[in-house]
């Protein structure tokens, strides 16, 4: 049997391989490759093969610092437990254990015992998982952070595959709590204490054990890591984070004996793992066979160009009510909010609120001192969030054409001119994104402490808001504007729906979009920018402050010129759009 | 009315569909046949204004598609093989989207009454992805009516209905016939265009091969009996033998 999956598993890598290979006949594929590979080898390769990485492979005792590998130690290990919790705070229905349809089809009725097969899944994991290290170990490999490149490709090979089997032995627990009830709960007692214990202490440490912030005069970065080290051996957090730090010893060890010695207890952990998936009693079968025709169908979908599938999601009521007449593109507008709403949106809109609730008790629970540096981390972030959004977020944020140039077919009957289609595809983005930054922008202005003259009153933090509040919308809008116009132009070359491509030549694809759309973008608020740099200094003096919203009014009225124009252009383009030809190559 | 002149589509050097030229009266059924890869798909596709053609014009009922796409395209309605639904709306709002598309009138009547006639009621409320094919294809079919279009196209109807689908998919059509709209059904299902169908139009590699009447069809062809099939009407014309490979 055994022999038979090992068969399988070498055909299939093998044959994926290939497709891949072939895909390169496409010059786009080509030229996506090179990009990925140059991408790497700049950023991950270069240094390991540079005159002093090869030193520092050598001579692996060059690489540690061992100021801070308790604070790194400290730090992973707190990111461990954070993910170990994190499916009992936000459970997922989810089967644990997934074949695809054809190992179902063909495995299932096999003469086969579970545990063969449950061990079967376990081992094909270890691909992914192998591939996950080989790129975790390029991205984080680097600098001097670890005493030797070896023991960190064990250690994280180690932590990748108690992190694969713990989600797979989370999964079918919690499946078998909704299965079974009372019954359910019995048999899985131990599990649900330790998890409950592990809430609990956290509550106990927040509560009782955090210790006090370092005073913000006088902050230095050696004070930093003192107060989290003190903070992660504080009362109970010593003891919940001990099997996370075992785990990610190994990485940190200094030399061959300690190395060898730390590996002991974080085998122990992956091995304990491995055993509770294997003598977990849960039925996978009926979960797995759901999952995989769903999966299934997404791909038929994909593959003839039609629409992905997704989940199916839960049904809230509209965001708002559509009356039958009106302008029709925001029918459009109301279907993509729809949209965004049933897929993602409001889950991301559940952990916003979760965090800023969190955010909020903190301000008002820590003291004094504690608050300020708070105020000033949270303001900061929020601030670093919001540009961040500005650039990125239309790249991420795709409930437009690039969702719906899937249903091109459909749309195209409708009668509707090209501009209305466009309008109403971009509006659903540019609206959460403007919420999104708004939000941000207002949680900065409100906890930012003053700056010498700046934010020194709340009439000073108005003006700076409404300023924001009328660019943001025009920057949101040109921000999807452009990733649309992409999407028109040149579809091979944008992934379209909401799945993303994988592999090296789909990562060098993104990033040559990203950076053309990133050049356009510049261009496209530069003048923008000048009107409001020129109408701010002209005006600062006389008016001060409030020079700030009225200055931002001529530039958003240049930028919702250049947004018009661009819908109207791109209308003609979607008219235009011959999708036989565009869409044909697109996989 | 739909009329269809000289129409050709190019991909790339390999013409899909060569001059094309028919015309779809009011209450009138046409059947669009012919192997595969002849180009009936992409036909309907050009009429719809899904894909531009290459040359040619299409008028739904005196609209031309180039000039006056958004008339023409008020009075079309297109029921694809594969019924395309946005997984994130449920049926009701697949009806209320539509409606505010076309700008329906009577919109609640319209859409009651097509829910009832199709027996969408229970589901109304359902996603796609919790509807079976035949339901899904009940969706599309009241979309696509609920603005009550004067042109009807059909790509394969029948795929992956049940009988009880098929008897109402074929009553649907000739229903709507009967109101007045002109309709293309384009089909691999001989018998199904048999016996809908008031002409035949057969293509072969882009190129119209016959168009008729069952009964005009068979006249024009001398070396076929008088009531012969469509099915041998068919392998005729396009040049295939229709022998059962088994048989052999």
């Amino acid at each position: 049997m055994t022999a038979a999956f090992v068969f399988y598993l070498y055909c299939s890598l093998k044959n994926r391989i290939r497709t891949r290979v072939q895909r390169l006949r496409q010059p786009r594929y080509l030229i996506s490759l090179v990009a990925g590979l140059l991408y790497l080898y700049l950023v991950f390769f270069r240094q390991f093969l540079s005159r002093d990485g090869m030193r520092v492979l050598r001579n692996p005792s060059a690489r540690a610092e061992p100021d801070l590998l308790p604070l790194m130690e400290t730090g992973i290990a707190l990111l461990l437990f954070g993910i170990v919790l994190l499916p009992w705070i936000f459970p997922r229905r989810n089967p644990g254990i997934s074949f695809t349809e054809a190992e179902i089809q063909f495995l299932f009725p096999a003469p086969i015992t579970r545990r063969a097969l449950l061990h079967f899944r376990l081992v094909k994991s270890q691909l992914a998982i192998l591939f996950g290290v080989l790129i975790s170990f390029l991205i984080f490999g680097r600098g001097r952070s670890f005493s030797h490149p070896f023991y960190f490709l064990v250690d994280l090979w180690m932590v990748y595959s108690f992190l694969a089997f713990y989600r797979m032995g989370t999964a079918l627990v919690q499946t078998s709590l909704a299965e079974h009830g009372a019954t359910g709960i019995r048999r899985h007692l131990w599990v649900l204490v330790l998890v409950a214990g592990a809430v609990f202490s956290v509550f106990v440490w927040l509560r009782w054990f955090v210790p006090s912030l370092p005073p913000r005069k006088g902050l230095t970065p050696e004070s930093i890591v003192a107060w989290i080290s003190e903070l992660a051996r504080s009362g109970p957090a010593f003891y919940i984070l001990l099997p996370f730090r075992a785990l990610v010893r190994p990485a940190l060890a200094p030399e061959p004996v300690s190395f060898l010695l730390s590996l002991i207890p974080a085998l122990l952990l992956v091995l304990l793992c491995y055993a509770w998936v294997l003598r977990s009693d849960v039925s996978f079968e009926e979960a797995s066979l759901e999952r995989a025709e769903r999966m299934a169908r997404r791909i038929e979908a994909a593959g003839k160009g039609g629409p992905l599938l997704f989940a199916a999601a839960r049904v809230r009521r509209p965001p708002f009510d559509l009356a039958p007449g009106g302008p029709a593109f925001l029918a459009i507008f109301w279907k993509n909010l729809i949209g965004a709403g049933r897929f993602g949106f409001g889950r991301v809109l559940s952990v916003v609120l979760i965090a800023a609730t969190g955010v909020l008790f903190s301000l008002v629970s820590v003291s004094a001192p504690n608050r300020e540096m708070l105020a000033v981390v949270v303001g900061s972030a929020a601030v670093g969030i919001a540009s961040f959004l500005v650039v990125f977020g239309p790249v991420v944020q795709r409930d437009d054409l690039r969702v719906d140039l899937q249903y091109v077919d459909l749309i195209k009957t409708y009668p509707l001119p090209g501009w209305a289609v466009v309008l109403g595809e971009i509006l659903t983005p540019a609206l959460i994104l403007t919420g999104q930054q708004c939000g941000l922008v207002l949680v900065a202005l409100s906890v930012l402490p003053p700056v010498d003259e700046y934010l020194s009153s709340l009439y000073q933090r108005a003006m700076y808001a409404l300023g924001a509040f009328i660019l943001i919308p025009c920057l949101s809008l040109i921000g999807v504007l452009i990733q649309n116009a992409a999407a028109l132009l040149v579809p091979g070359w944008v992934a379209l729906g909401k799945a993303q491509p994988q592999g090296i030549e789909a990562m060098g694809q993104r990033m040559i979009t990203m950076i053309a759309s990133l050049v356009v973008l510049l261009f496209a608020v530069i003048p923008g920018a000048a009107v409001f740099g020129f109408a701010f200094l002209t005006g600062y003096w006389l008016l001060g402050p409030a020079m700030v919203p009225l200055a931002a009014l001529p530039a958003a009225g240049g930028l919702l010129l250049e947004a018009a124009v661009i819908v109207a252009w791109l209308g003609r383009l979607f008219e235009k759009f011959d999708a036989s030809l565009e869409l044909r190559e697109t996989d | 009315m739909i009329e269809v002149n000289g129409l050709t589509k190019i991909y790339g050097t390999y013409p899909a569909v060569t001059d094309l030229s028919f015309r779809v009266e009011p209450g009138e059924v046409m059947g669009l046949v012919g192997p595969n890869g002849a180009g009936k798909t992409t036909t309907l596709r050009c009429i719809t204004g899904i894909i531009p053609s290459t040359r040619g014009e299409v008028r739904i009922c005196e609209f031309a598609l180039r000039n006056n796409p958004l008339a023409a395209k008020r009075r079309l309605s297109f029921m694809p093989d594969e019924p395309r639904l946005f997984d994130y709306l449920t049926v009701m709002e697949h009806l209320q989207f539509i409606t505010r598309i076309y700008g329906v009138e009577n919109w609640e009547e319209k859409v009651h009454s097509l829910v009832d006639e199709l027996d969408l009621g229970e589901k109304k409320d359902s996603l796609p992805a919790e509807l079976s094919r035949g339901m899904k294809q009940k969706l599309v079919i009241a979309c696509g009516l609920l603005h009550s279009p004067k042109a009807l196209l059909f790509d394969e109807p029948l795929t992956g209905l049940d009988p009880i689908g098929i008897r109402h998919m074929k009553s649907t059509i000739l229903k709507r016939a009967a109101e007045g709209a002109a309709i293309i059904v384009s089909s691999h299902l001989l018998h199904l265009v048999e016996e809908l169908c008031d002409r035949i139009l057969i293509l072969k590699e882009g190129k119209k091969i016959i168009h008729g009447s069952l009964e005009e069809i068979s006249r024009s062809l001398p070396e076929l009996r008088g009531d012969a099939s469509l099915e041998e009407i068919f392998f005729r014309v396009t040049g295939h033998s229709g022998n059962d490979p088994s048989a052999r």
